[in-house]
């Protein structure tokens, strides 16, 4: 029992970890990266069937669980902890945010629907945000005909080529504009790239005449709120994840033996140790606190910033302390470490690096010219439930 | 009216004429006077029971009692020892004479201190070698304690002493109390890095206590100390919130509609990173408060929130010299560079940065000895 959880979040934590611990164990995931599927298709059904988890932020009456993004964060902590490989962050996160923030729309409710039921898989193409640098996106949307066409080129696309849905955020008119693509349609390439996470697929999509569907109006709003759940979701995952780090790092020390006695008997480990503990805990909470903000609109982007600005530096100092602590086994592709250096080193880039999130909470903050006279920072609203 | 109402209804009405009479930086005699007109509502220590003093509040209002304290920026109290170390082990441990104490801790009229460290004791403290012999109804105490806080302004001390040699070093200390006054105690100050004196190094010849004053059972005085620094952990809540509070308002002194100018990139972002640092340690205190309100205990995490904070507060004091470059070492207000050479303490007062990350290691994540 978590205090800081309320008992139907402990609850939902211990059956999710129950069922990743069962069903998706360290073998399972390699085998879903060594044939590249991307993802254990049973596995992904039963989360939706059994569990309800890609219907969490899905309106119940679409056939989602309506809970907040609090209870989200928990699960994301369980499927960081236990790598699971696949798009679920990609669908059942962003893309049910982006929905979500797009307001009423039949075709989003109707993707919504898909979602929950884990039947469709949709992600985001940001227009900027994920990679934080210039011109990770040049889609722009031009009206055509009925509907609109897409022309341009996205760096990267989390989970691309699982989607069968593409969320894709483009300039339309004087704003943003969110635009729904079949990612099988004509005028779409997706290109998978080499990654760093095995367990995180992703893809550049080029997009030439690509027929899409707007949804909702200005999508300049929703974009901010997508980014801020997207970095407060990889803090979840990268605390779930180091707090597993944690636990391979102390049994490790406690078994081996060097000089005739357990390794964690020196002060020199016993350090490394506690301060993967500083930061197992540290995370943990940073990331419970964005979460609780985004799920309340009490200042999200702000929390979410402040999650991922100390999650993406200090859980890949975690994961390295604990290569450290195995020493050569901690080298090896057997030893399940560097899976987990993989995870937090890539989470660290996407959405923004520390130093990304630093300079943009001294903006919010008003250390710099620039954020004079704008309006206080924002806070996200809680997913329609 | 609630407790809360009721406390910052008298902070309304003490603390404008407090602060018109000693101003912002009150002397040691001006921290007694507040904790005197505090103690006239009962509010120094209001978690303790209303015999000894305090009004018998949970943990978890006295918590709301001392952020609204940092809050409004009252004084600190000046008998913190007693009121913090000392007091709430008495009550735990004393006899009801003992406990005659109690109030007059919370009153200011009886400061006290804690005789721990050794100069052959720091670190390893059951390793203690101050000796108690017992010699009829007294207990004759001859030794030296060093870095004992409030030592030369206190009247009594908390004094650990050895009483059986042969035991395990754990199992062989007791605890007693001392009056400063007693014949052969000889005290004095210890200059500090910073120049100021705020311990003293103590010495015990042939000093006479009477077994009446042992706190607790004999030879039992490592579980009674225990107590005493158990006491400290609901203190880290408080210690968070307040380390967190004084980052914002480190960085609400440069923000751009107050300087008019933007800080250098390097210098923002080593601000930026006291800011997320001083943070984490302000929601590790808040989950800590979660434990403490369903449990009345802190959680695992209370153990590291010592920890960051006393890392924070060296970069915090490190930051503020970078932002003052130069003026701070040739200054008219010493006070960012006396800040900084305090500060040094941090990672070695109450537990030393490395031998916290030991007993964690042990302790919390169960790595052998």
């Amino acid at each position: 029992m978590e205090h800081d959880l309320s008992p139907e979040a402990n609850e939902l934590r211990d059956t999710v970890r129950a069922f990743l611990e069962r069903r998706s164990p360290e073998a399972a995931v390699r085998q879903v990266v060594e044939t590249g599927a991307g993802r254990d298709a049973e596995v992904w059904a039963q989360m939706a069937g059994q569990l309800g988890l890609q219907g969490l932020l899905v309106p119940e009456s679409l056939g989602g669980q309506g809970t907040t993004f609090v209870e989200m964060a928990v699960v994301l902590e369980e499927t960081g902890r236990a790598l699971l490989p696949g798009p679920f962050l990609s669908s059942a996160v962003l893309a049910v945010t982006a929905l979500n923030a797009a307001g009423e729309d039949a075709r989003a409710a109707e993707l919504l629907g898909g979602i929950a039921a884990g039947d469709t898989i949709a992600t985001v193409a940001f227009s900027d945000g994920l990679l934080c640098k210039p011109d990770e996106s040049t889609v722009i949307a031009t009206p055509s005909g009925e509907g609109w066409e897409l022309n341009g080129r996205v760096e990267v696309v989390l989970d691309g080529q699982a989607a069968d849905t593409l969320l894709v955020v483009a300039p339309a008119g004087s704003g943003l504009g969110l635009f729904a693509v079949d990612a099988g349609a004509e005028g779409v390439e997706r290109e998978p790239l080499t990654v760093l996470d095995l367990t995180r697929q992703a893809a550049r999509v080029e997009f030439a005449g690509a027929r899409a569907q707007r949804i909702g109006g200005d999508f300049t709003g929703g974009q901010r709120e997508v980014l801020a759940v997207g970095a407060s979701a990889m803090a979840a995952e990268a605390a779930g994840a180091t707090q597993r780090v944690l636990e391979i790092a102390v049994e490790y020390a406690k078994v081996r033996e060097q000089f005739g006695r357990p390794i964690g008997s020196f002060q020199a480990v016993k350090h490394l140790c506690a301060d993967i503990f500083a930061i197992a805990e540290s995370a943990t909470a940073v990331a419970r606190h964005a979460a609780g903000a985004i799920a309340a609109g009490d200042d999200g982007v702000a929390a979410a910033s402040l999650a991922k600005a100390y999650t993406s530096d200090n859980c890949m100092n975690a994961a390295e302390m604990a290569v450290q602590v195995h020493g050569g086994i901690g080298f090896t592709w057997e030893h399940p470490i560097h899976l987990y250096v993989r995870r937090m080193t890539a989470a660290a880039q996407y959405f923004g690096g520390s130093g990304y999130h630093r300079t943009k909470l001294a903006g919010l903050l008003g250390l710099t010219a620039g954020s004079l006279g704008e309006p206080a920072p924002a806070g996200v609203p809680a997913p329609v439930s | 009216m609630s407790v809360i109402d009721e406390f910052r209804e008298f902070l309304d009405e003490h603390l404008p004429p407090f602060r018109a009479k000693w101003g912002d930086q009150p002397t040691f005699e001006g921290l007694l006077a507040w904790q005197r007109t505090m103690q006239t509502g009962r509010w120094v220590a209001p978690q303790w029971a209303e015999e000894h003093g305090g009004r018998g509040l949970d943990v978890v209002t006295a918590l709301a009692c001392s952020e609204m304290l940092a809050v409004r920026g009252a004084p600190r109290t000046a008998g913190i020892f007693g009121v913090a170390n000392v007091g709430p082990t008495i009550a735990q441990w004393g006899t009801p004479e003992q406990r005659e104490h109690l109030p007059r801790i919370l009153e200011g009229s009886e400061l006290w201190c804690q005789g721990f460290s050794e100069p052959g004791a720091g670190s390893d403290l059951a390793g203690l070698q101050t000796r108690g012999v017992v010699d009829g109804d007294d207990l004759v105490v001859n030794g030296q304690k060093i870095w004992t806080s409030d030592g030369m302004r206190a009247h009594f001390m908390q004094l650990l002493v050895r009483t059986d040699p042969a035991a395990p070093k754990h199992r062989g200390i007791s605890a007693i109390l001392v009056p400063l006054d007693t014949p052969g105690i000889e005290r004095r100050p210890i200059r500090q890095i910073t120049g100021e004196s705020e311990f003293a190094e103590v010495f015990f010849t042939d000093v006479r206590v009477p077994m009446k004053n042992l706190l607790g059972p004999l030879n039992e005085g490592w579980k009674v100390t225990m107590t005493t620094l158990g006491h400290e952990r609901t203190g880290v809540v408080t210690q968070a919130s307040a380390i967190q509070r004084e980052v914002e308002e480190m960085l609400g002194s440069v923000r751009f509609d107050r300087t008019g100018r933007e800080l250098d990139p390097l210098l923002r972002d080593e601000l930026m990173q006291r800011y997320v640092e001083g943070k984490i340690v302000g929601v590790l205190g808040q989950r800590s408060l979660a434990s403490i309100k369903a449990t009345g205990q802190p959680g695992a995490e209370q153990s590291i929130i010592k920890l960051e904070w006393s890392l924070l507060n060296q970069r915090l004091a490190r930051t503020r010299l970078a932002l003052a470059g130069a003026d701070a070492v040739a200054a008219v207000d010493p006070h960012v560079a006396t800040g900084y050479l305090r500060s040094r303490s941090a990672t070695i007062a109450g537990g030393t940065t490395e031998i916290m990350k030991n007993i964690l290691a042990q302790r919390v994540l169960g790595l052998p000895a």
